[in-house]
């Protein structure tokens, strides 16, 4: 099976992150930016010794230069100053993203903003001055379009794709609600690694052949600014990929409408409008974590039910905390959907799908976010009495069945109204099937009265209530015996405000895939400004692939347990068990000072590596879930990073493109 | 004709090739000082590795100089804006080959500004000039070296430039091709533009320009007037018609010369060109259309002479001009440079 459910391995960027990301951002490439600015300093004053009539500099790009030197000079003081056992309060720049920003952190991402704007005026004066012509750049970009159609190598790139529509059939087998998970994962993986080829190849060898084969004299000796060929090769191989994606995307659409069976019409064919909330637990050691169940993807937490030996002991609950819940919920009638797809641990050998089908049965709590679990309890008791009279009153006096379900109905509303919550027990959970519960509007009526009565405000020692909890406890299981437990994650569960159409979502998820390309083919092209045809594929190759990794790179550049390469290496050669500390020599000190550097430049070495995985809305697509399209969607989560890289490597590949000399064999 | 005003200027030009590591390589170009006039045609020689080409580069902002300046227009060499006046043709025509004529020419043209409908007029004026007009919608892949060459020239050409470089311009072309060559950038030249070139060939350089520098490891030997180059005032031309050579002109010529204190070096019928011959053959050929060489009619073979050792110089045995006469009257005589 190529997807189980809906997961998220990281949090996407939301508007809120924005500020904070910009800062951490002028802090990193600020960083490189003045280091590029040292060398050119001392380029420029190699080249000047001894010349008469220097060429005058910009005042404004030397002021800015001299601020940025000013600026690190300053961080580099406070470090030397805590060096030396000087402490002046909370100055120090932080290495946690999620804390308040330092007086050092202010330093570094003034003197990174610096470093980038001084970079940046010549290019800016380019474009003031009218040297970037975008006609001479459209002729350039057509010009690539041409030779990469002459080339033909769309041609090939449909003759693959050709082949996996004809057969991709006879060898996808998959369960019929997962069908449609299965042909968005085949054919994104399958778009993905063609064009991405496609794209290392187009952007490595475009400016290199160029200049190999000499044409490139024929272009520059005209009026045209040599970064006006590198945005021309760039956008010119954007246009062949755009065109190659909206023919495949519009076959791959055909071959899902072709195939697709109800079931996973059901499951998938939609763009669910999640709304999520924090989760958290209670009965379990930890409030952040439920059961660990020794699964090495920590990604899903595990509770229990009550265990038939122990009836008394606590109950374990898994809550999702909704901080808001959309207005228009409460104005609708009916019912209110909430969808879910847990995960089913068994403790107990059995066939896997014995017990994995028949499932457990939980109780799922709707209740007002300020109320504490145990008046929650209380009230649920209270309802359920005023329930059972309510409704034997209403046996005695209507006969008809259906006015009796009618008034079954309005019951359960009223009460959800009056209580403020709203309980369903025995509710079945299938492993890793989406299953829908439903609340009544008028608990969200009641919770916005509530909010509207007195606003949700945050406590001295505590922060603001939730406005919605939602509690789901484990009843029993369907063998009775506790021998299931429940695996929950925070996107596990999430109120369905809307459902959209397939075909938008389906789009979004090329744009992700696009959003590859385009970053790939940025990488390459620029290192093509300076390397060969073939280095500058490699180059390229070598970013993307960590880039599959960051997430498990940044894990263990940041991990404090784990030994680096070279403590591992000694207890290799050592046979030192893992767990076991090391024993302290000026050998092993020095190994662990190493690892700590090698963690430091691995850190750093992740500020270049674009995170790849981020572009990959596979996941949200094959499951039937809406891509957002700004907050927390393709254009936080997917955009803003892609530009994040996109202007250094514009930025760098003038440079190299400028100072490069076109004629010169060496 | 050459006015005043500099076009191009290089002062103490200097380029070392380095490798990665900054250590020197090669010495290109030392110190190099020249003025280009508006107006002229300026030819740049030198064996293969004196510097020529670098100049060009280095004058085109392919290239960086080590020390010293290169000026066009009065900018620096750097300067992109100086291109919209400079047109360049490259040693090898490095057009896309996968475009055609028109194609190659429309993509040239939007580097410039110019506008859509003046673009397509000068394309397909250009095509014409440069005779490529029933090629035109071949792409240049299966273009010969000279039609390249032709388009390569037309996309020099097609922002109307004042200053055209020019790289071996005549390099591959058939006799045919190199005169069409030389015959335009002398109507470069006529229509005020100027023009830089650098050669292997001495008889086009001769043939064409107006000064010459002549380069020999990156050192300039000499710079002057091709005419003023070449003069030899130790010697004296003669020609006359109306006349043919015998022993009683030879010795009054003699007697002539000796009163005036010289001596004859040689005396003979001047000998046309291998390239005036071939231009005449091709011109009657496309003229008379058909084979012309009976060897067994006319009796004697091609090397000159007649089965009796006598000259022929062109003539039939009636003593009529076989091809009709298309030299231009510019180019010099064999006659001139050979010596006894």
């Amino acid at each position: 099976m190529f997807a189980t459910g809906f997961y998220l391995e990281r949090e996407p960027l939301s508007l809120a992150q924005l500020a904070g990301a910009l800062v951490d951002w002028l802090q990193n490439f600020g960083a490189l930016a003045a280091l590029g600015l040292v060398a050119w300093c001392i380029a420029h004053l190699v080249q000047m010794r001894g010349r008469k009539g220097r060429k005058r500099l910009n005042p404004l790009f030397i002021a800015l230069v001299s601020i940025v030197f000013l600026l690190y000079a300053m961080v580099g003081a406070l470090f030397l100053g805590r060096a030396m056992g000087i402490r002046v309060g909370n100055v120090m720049p932080s290495t946690d993203p999620s804390k308040l920003l330092t007086t050092g952190d202010w330093l570094l991402a003034l003197a990174g903003s610096c470093a980038v704007l001084a970079v940046l005026l010549p290019m800016l004066g380019d474009l003031g001055t009218g040297r970037l012509r975008w006609r001479r750049i459209v002729a350039l970009a057509r010009l690539s379009f041409k030779e990469a159609m002459h080339r033909r190598v769309l041609l090939l790139v449909f003759a693959i794709m050709a082949l996996l529509f004809l057969f991709a059939s006879w060898f996808l087998t998959s369960k019929d609600e997962d069908q449609l998970r299965t042909y968005v994962w085949v054919m994104y993986f399958a778009i993905k690694v063609i064009f991405i080829m496609l794209a290392i190849l187009l952007g490595a060898f475009g400016i290199p052949t160029d200049i190999k084969s000499l044409s490139i004299h024929t272009i520059v000796t005209k009026p045209v600014e040599k970064f006006e060929i590198v945005l021309g090769r760039f956008f010119g191989y954007c246009a062949v990929l755009t065109l190659g994606m909206a023919v495949i995307s519009a076959l791959s659409l055909l071959y899902i409408y072709r195939g697709i069976n109800e079931k996973a019409l059901e499951e998938s064919y939609k763009a669910r409008v999640p709304v999520y909330g924090e989760l958290y637990f209670a009965g379990t050691k930890q409030k952040d974590k439920g059961e660990n169940v020794g699964r090495m993807w920590a990604y899903r937490s595990y509770i229990t039910g009550p265990h038939p030996t122990t009836p008394n002991a606590s109950r374990q609950y898994a809550i999702w905390a909704f901080d808001a819940v959309p207005a228009e919920i409460a104005r609708r009638d009916g019912a209110i959907p909430f969808e879910f797809s847990f995960d089913i641990f068994r403790m107990s050998k059995t066939k896997e799908d014995e017990q994995g089908e028949a499932g457990i049965y939980c109780t799922f709590t709707f209740a007002d976010g300020r109320l504490p679990l145990t008046k929650i309890s209380e009230r649920i008791e209270d309802a359920r009495k005023e329930k059972e009279a309510l409704n034997a009153k209403a046996r005695k006096t209507l006969a008809d069945k259906k006015a009796l379900e009618q008034r079954a109905d309005e019951i359960e509303r009223e009460l959800a109204h009056k209580y403020g919550l709203y309980s369903i027990s025995g509710v079945r959970v299938v492993d890793y099937h989406t299953l829908k519960v439903t609340a009544p509007a008028d608990l969200f009526r009641k919770l916005q009265e509530l909010e509207s009565e007195s606003p949700r405000e945050a406590t001295p020692g505590s922060t603001r209530p939730p406005s919605l909890q939602v509690l789901v406890s484990v009843d029993r299981d369907t063998a009775g015996s506790s021998s299931q437990m429940l695996g929950v994650a925070k996107r596990d569960f999430y109120l369905l405000a809307a459902e959209r159409p397939f075909l938008v979502n389906f789009l979004k998820g090329i744009v992700g895939i696009w959003f590859t390309l385009v970053l790939i083919l940025g990488i390459a092209v620029t290192c093509s400004t300076y390397l060969s045809g073939v280095i500058s594929m490699l180059v390229a190759i070598f970013l993307f692939f960590p880039g599959l990794f960051v997430t498990d790179i940044e894990e263990f550049a940041k991990s404090k347990t784990e030994g680096g390469p070279l403590e591992s290496l000694y207890r290799i050669a050592k046979g030192a068990p893992e767990a076991a500390p090391l024993d302290s020599s000026p050998a092993t000190s020095f190994l662990k000072s190493s690892d700590v550097v090698y963690r430091w430049w691995l850190l750093r070495f992740l500020t270049v590596i674009p995170d790849f995985n981020r572009y990959d809305l596979n996941n949200y697509v094959g499951n039937g879930f809406d891509i957002p399209w700004i907050d927390q969607g393709l254009f936080t989560d997917n955009l803003v990073p892609l530009l994040g890289f996109l202007i250094p490597c514009a930025i760098l590949a003038y440079y190299l493109m400028k100072f490069r000399e076109i004629a010169n064999p060496t | 004709m050459a006015g005043n005003e500099v076009v191009v200027e290089t002062r103490k030009l200097t380029k070392i090739y380095r490798d990665f590591w900054g250590r020197q390589k090669k010495v290109a170009l030392r110190a190099l000082n020249l003025q280009v006039f508006r107006g002229e045609i300026f030819g740049l020689l030198g064996p293969n590795g004196s510097g020529k080409t670098t100049t060009i580069k280095l004058l085109l902002g392919l290239l960086f100089p080590t020390d010293g300046d290169a000026l066009v227009f009065n900018q620096s060499a750097a300067e992109v804006k100086k291109n919209e006046r400079i047109g360049y043709l490259p040693e090898e025509s490095y057009l896309y080959r996968f475009l055609n004529a028109e194609e190659t020419l429309d993509f040239y043209g939007r580097l410039f500004k110019i506008d859509a409908g003046t673009r397509r007029a000068k394309t397909q004026e250009l095509i014409e000039m440069v005779g490529l007009s029933a090629d035109k919608k071949r792409i240049l892949k299966e273009y010969s070296k000279g039609m390249r060459q032709r388009i390569g020239l037309a996309q020099a050409l097609i922002n109307d430039p004042e200053l055209v470089i020019l790289d071996e311009p005549t390099s591959g072309l058939d006799p045919l091709g190199t005169r069409w060559m030389k015959d335009l950038i002398v109507r470069l030249r006529d229509q005020g533009k100027t023009v830089i070139m650098c050669s292997h060939r001495l008889e086009d350089v001769q043939d064409i320009c107006d000064r010459v520098a002549i380069l020999n490891e990156g050192e300039l030997q000499e710079l002057g007037s091709v005419r003023g180059l070449l003069e030899d005032v130790q010697r004296l031309e003669l020609r006359a018609s109306g006349v043919q050579l015998n022993d009683v002109l030879k010795r009054d010529l003699d007697e002539v010369l000796a009163r005036h204190g010289g001596v004859i070096e040689f005396i003979g019928h001047p000998v046309t060109t291998l390239e005036d011959l071939f231009l005449r053959i091709v011109a009657q050929s496309k003229a008379h259309p058909g084979r012309r060489y009976q060897p067994e009619r006319d009796g004697k073979e091609r090397d000159g002479k007649d089965r009796d050792g006598k000259d022929r110089d062109g003539k039939d045995r009636d003593g009529k001009d076989r091809l009709p006469a298309a030299r231009s009257p510019e180019v010099k005589d064999a006659s001139t440079h050979i010596k006894k």
